[in-house]
């Protein structure tokens, strides 16, 4: 082939690249693509085996290395352990006296959430979109991604993001600091809610209202209003409050999570509300025999 | 044999990657293994060879980073293709020529996707300068080492193959 065919076939290459690209940012609330999917398919199961290699090499050199204050170590967790079991037992009585106070009170306690832990698998922290790639440990529970398609992540310092595609057993997970990310939170010591987005590096707090209390230092925690996150879950810190152009606070919030640090998350089965409901097209039981949706009530209160 | 070599040098950088970034999480992603993966293919293929290698370590980045496909996939091709057309004009044997095309086609690349960015995206996040550099350098550093090496262990090899002395037998007796 002379080099102006290949030239040619360069530019081809090129523009259906493009075209390609376009395509994807016309369309870009469509995250859980069947490229995606075909993408984690092919590339998680290399990813994992490095993954795996990696973690075994740092094992045993960890192992050569570390091994005398392993010892220490073991024997001061052994002591923890006994310290820890008396706690438990503590605690357990405490729980029964709960459920009968329970009991008495007719008080019905929420439904346990269910956790899974997961391996960050492959990470890219200077990448465009601010994305992991996880597997689930128990490789064979494939039923959770059914119960749980958009599965909160978490560790134990906060939020990390969510689940955005699932491949059993591995899962995309689009994190908190994502541009295209948006969780609602609300200040820990106020309660005024508002509109976390992700900004790169740092998170920002959007829809705060001038009058609004908040300062520098203050928890954010998720608000549980979104369907997706529970509430409560530690988001970030304010950084920095300012006067925005409009009638809104610009506050910044640093992660609580350290996303360079992400070895094992854990993730978190969400029972989201009926896709109707949070569409407002559930139909609704006003009384025996009656039902109305809630379109209905809106058009008849038009009327 | 090019392709399975390619394939192989395609995990071992990911590989690479992984070790560093696990390693030290902040700044483990500065040295661009698949770039240097990219410029060694590259420089002894054609120009469509070298555009279609490019393009698949481009889009193994989209792939497992979850980015836009395509988006690092245009910078390896056009990185790609670029390289092979200079080194069909300029010999790359010189250690200090392949070092420099290693931290060029980092900063090219850069170059290209914050382009991309700028043309698709209505707020582009700002391109960092001082990061490019530094993963240019850094790079350019350890492709050099590498080159070196692999130059060492070929000389060697040949030295080896040329003084080995055939053991051909006839009938028993050595020649």
């Amino acid at each position: 082939m002379g080099n102006r065919g290949e030239l040619i076939l360069v530019a081809a290459l090129l523009l259906g690249q493009l075209i390609f690209l376009a395509a994807q940012i016309q369309d870009p609330d469509n995250q859980d693509t069947l490229l995606d999917r075909a993408a984690i398919g092919l590339t998680t199961p290399v990813a994992s085996g490095i993954d795996g290699a990696v973690r075994a090499g740092e094992g045993v050199l960890l192992g050569l290395r570390d091994r005398a204050s392993l010892k220490r170590e073991n024997e001061a967790l052994h002591a923890q352990i006994e310290l820890l079991q008396k706690r438990t037992a503590e605690h357990q009585d405490a729980l029964v006296e709960l459920s009968r106070l329970q009991e008495s009170l007719g008080y019905q306690p929420p439904l346990e959430q269910e956790v899974r832990v997961a391996r960050v698998v492959f990470a890219n922290h200077r990448a465009l979109l601010r994305r992991l790639v996880v597997r689930l440990l128990d490789e064979g529970d494939t039923e959770f991604a059914k119960r749980s398609p958009g599965s909160a992540v978490v560790t134990e310092d906060g939020l990390v993001g969510r689940v955005i595609t699932w491949l059993p057993p591995n899962a995309r997970v689009q994190l908190v600091t994502d541009r295209s990310s948006s969780v609602g939170v609300m200040v820990a010591r106020t309660r005024r809610q508002g509109l976390l987005r992700g900004a790169g590096d740092a998170l920002l707090l959007d829809y705060l209202p001038m009058q609004a209390d908040v300062r520098e230092g203050d928890r954010i925690v998720t608000a549980g209003i979104d369907g997706v996150y529970p509430r409560g879950v530690t988001v970030g810190t304010v950084i920095s409050v300012r006067a925005g152009p409009e009638l809104f606070h610009e506050v910044v919030v640093a992660p609580a999570v350290d996303f360079g640090r992400l070895d094992q998350v854990f993730l978190l089965g969400n029972e989201a509300p009926p896709q109707e409901l949070m569409d407002g097209e559930l139909e609704i039981t006003q009384g025996p025999g009656s039902t109305a949706s809630t379109t209905d009530r809106e058009g008849g209160a038009g009327q | 044999m090019k392709l399975l070599r390619f394939a192989l040098a395609v995990v071992l950088a990911y590989g690479a990657h992984m070790l560093l970034v696990r390693l030290f999480p902040s700044t483990g992603s500065v040295i661009n293994f698949p770039t240097i993966v990219l410029v060694l293919f590259a420089r002894k293929s054609s120009v469509l060879g070298a555009a279609l290698f490019g393009g698949s370590l481009g889009w193994a980045n989209d792939a497992l980073a979850g980015s836009l496909y395509g988006l690092h996939g245009i910078a390896g091709t056009l990185a790609g293709a670029v390289c092979a057309r200079a080194a069909q004009q300029v010999s790359f044997r010189q250690p200090a020529l392949l070092t420099t095309m290693f931290a060029v086609a980092v900063v090219f690349q850069e170059v290209v996707v914050a382009s991309l960015m700028r043309l698709l995206f209505p707020d582009p996040p700002a391109p960092d300068p001082m990061w490019a550099l530094l993963s240019a350098v850094s790079t350019a550093l350890v492709g050099g080492v590498f080159v070196l090496g692999l130059r060492r262990v070929e000389t060697r090899w040949r030295r080896y193959r040329r003084v080995r002395r055939p053991k051909i037998r006839f009938q028993g007796r050595r020649a």
